[in-house]
């Protein structure tokens, strides 16, 4: 297949269809990157059409208050490997509980999908969900804990591994429509 | 609620006033053994919240979830990735949910006892049901459109039958009259040429052999010495012959 390296339609500011900051729902959705069904996935482009996990495995929510959640990605070019996308997950584990601190330490020995939504929704809304590090998984790159500061609450950053690179900036969820969508991000992709 | 008893009732309700009435004694002994009250037929408002509750009751599943508004996706029978959600879950949902694998049971907080025995069964959800009729009555109607086919090619081939008959029988009166035809010619030439000899041997009829002679002879020679004379003995031929 060949590369993708010309522009193939225009760059439109649009006053009907205007950009929105901040993540919705109150939660995202951290899919361990073994338990997706890579067969039964489907992309089109950016857009994944479905995101299937293995039977009997689901993802877990991971909830968070006021905008205390966010996504990001950066261009990573390189002189000696492929050029792409670095994603970013951050979030927290609002207690320093020992329920908790089980979380932290598989959130450090495992690799991850994260799919959250955001505020900005797109047309009819089709592109309400982003999903981040589904080709090479996010791993921790970062988690504090301090009694003085975020209410005791451990911040944490997963992130794309180094040598590793994405594709795209982030890459949309939409399985049919946005109802559709909803409900799988809502059971967190349950497979049962 | 039996299964088979409440899919009548979803059909009884879908179809209108006219069936509720229709089947009202079936609905009121279902609506009694769910309530404990008696239905009055004249009464629409008794009857009315007859049909109201049995419809809460066909609707409402035995099966419910753990957590509300749980949505999973799975795998049927074909290999198709569907959805089972807490919204709107029928008892037939979620026993074909169980059959394809029973330890699902865990995603449960309710489900009847004897979920086990109900899952044994054939199941059939509302919206297969009504496949299946249509797809019956799709194939009753072909098969009349086919028996009706046969049946008319049948006639056809028997009026073709007769045509081709009456045509052999036309065919055969014609060859027997030109055969006849010819065998009146044949039967014309022969006399003639009897009559000639008849002629020229008419002089010599004092040679006539004797009768003796002539009953020696078999009738076949008789007959071809002698073809005007017609008889089936030698004795009657030799009698004619000599008169």
């Amino acid at each position: 297949m060949a590369c993708i390296d010309k522009l193939a339609e225009d760059i439109l500011n649009d006053c009907v269809d205007v950009g929105k900051k901040g993540l919705d729902s109150r939660k995202a959705v951290l899919i361990n990157i073994d338990d997706i069904d890579r067969a039964a996935t489907t992309l089109t482009g950016a857009t994944i059409t479905a995101l299937t996990l293995k039977a009997g495995t689901k993802g877990f929510n991971c909830e968070f208050y006021k905008e205390l959640a966010s996504v990001n990605s950066a261009f990573a070019p390189s002189t000696e490997d492929v050029d792409g996308f670095l994603h970013n997950f951050l979030c927290r584990l609002p207690t320093s509980s020992a329920v908790n601190a089980e979380r932290a330490k598989e959130i450090a020995n495992g690799r991850f999908v994260a799919v959250v939504e955001t505020r900005y929704k797109g047309v009819d809304q089709k592109d309400a969900f982003k999903v981040y590090g589904i080709e090479n998984g996010l791993k921790l790159a970062e988690m504090t804990n301090d009694s003085l500061a975020n209410s005791g609450a451990s911040l944490f950053t997963v992130s794309t591994e180094e040598g590793d690179v994405e594709q795209y900036p982030y890459n949309i969820y939409l399985d049919t429509d946005y109802a559709t969508s909803k409900a799988d991000f809502d059971a967190a992709f349950a497979q049962a | 609620m039996k299964n088979e008893a409440r899919l009548k009732i979803i059909e009884v309700i879908k179809a209108g006033d006219k069936e509720v009435l229709k089947n009202f004694d079936f609905l009121a002994d279902e609506f009694k053994r769910k309530t404990g009250r008696n239905v009055v037929k004249g009464c629409r408002a008794s009857v009315r919240f007859m049909v109201l509750t049995l419809n809460y009751f066909t609707t409402m599943s035995e099966f419910k979830f753990n957590g509300r508004n749980v949505h999973y996706k799975y795998k049927n029978e074909l290999g198709v990735q569907v959805r089972i959600k807490a919204d709107g879950l029928t008892d037939e949902e979620a026993l074909k949910f169980l059959k394809q694998k029973p330890e699902r049971i865990s995603l449960f907080s309710e489900y009847p006892k004897d979920w086990k025995e109900l899952i044994k069964g054939d199941i059939e959800t509302e919206a297969e049901r009504i496949q299946r009729l249509e797809v019956e009555a799709e194939a009753v109607e072909v098969a009349k459109a086919k028996a009706e086919a046969v049946n008319s090619k049948t006639n056809q081939s028997e009026k073709v039958e007769k045509q081709i008959e009456e045509a052999e029988n036309e065919q055969s009166d014609s060859v027997n009259s030109v055969v006849e035809d010819i065998v009146a010619a044949a039967e014309a030439e022969a006399i003639k040429a009897a009559e000639e000899a008849t002629a020229s041997a008419g002089s010599d009829n004092n040679s006539l052999p004797s009768k003796e002679v002539l009953l020696s002879m078999s009738l076949t020679d008789l007959r071809a010495k002698w073809p005007t004379v017609k008889a089936t003995s030698v004795k009657t031929f030799v009698e004619k012959l000599l008169a």
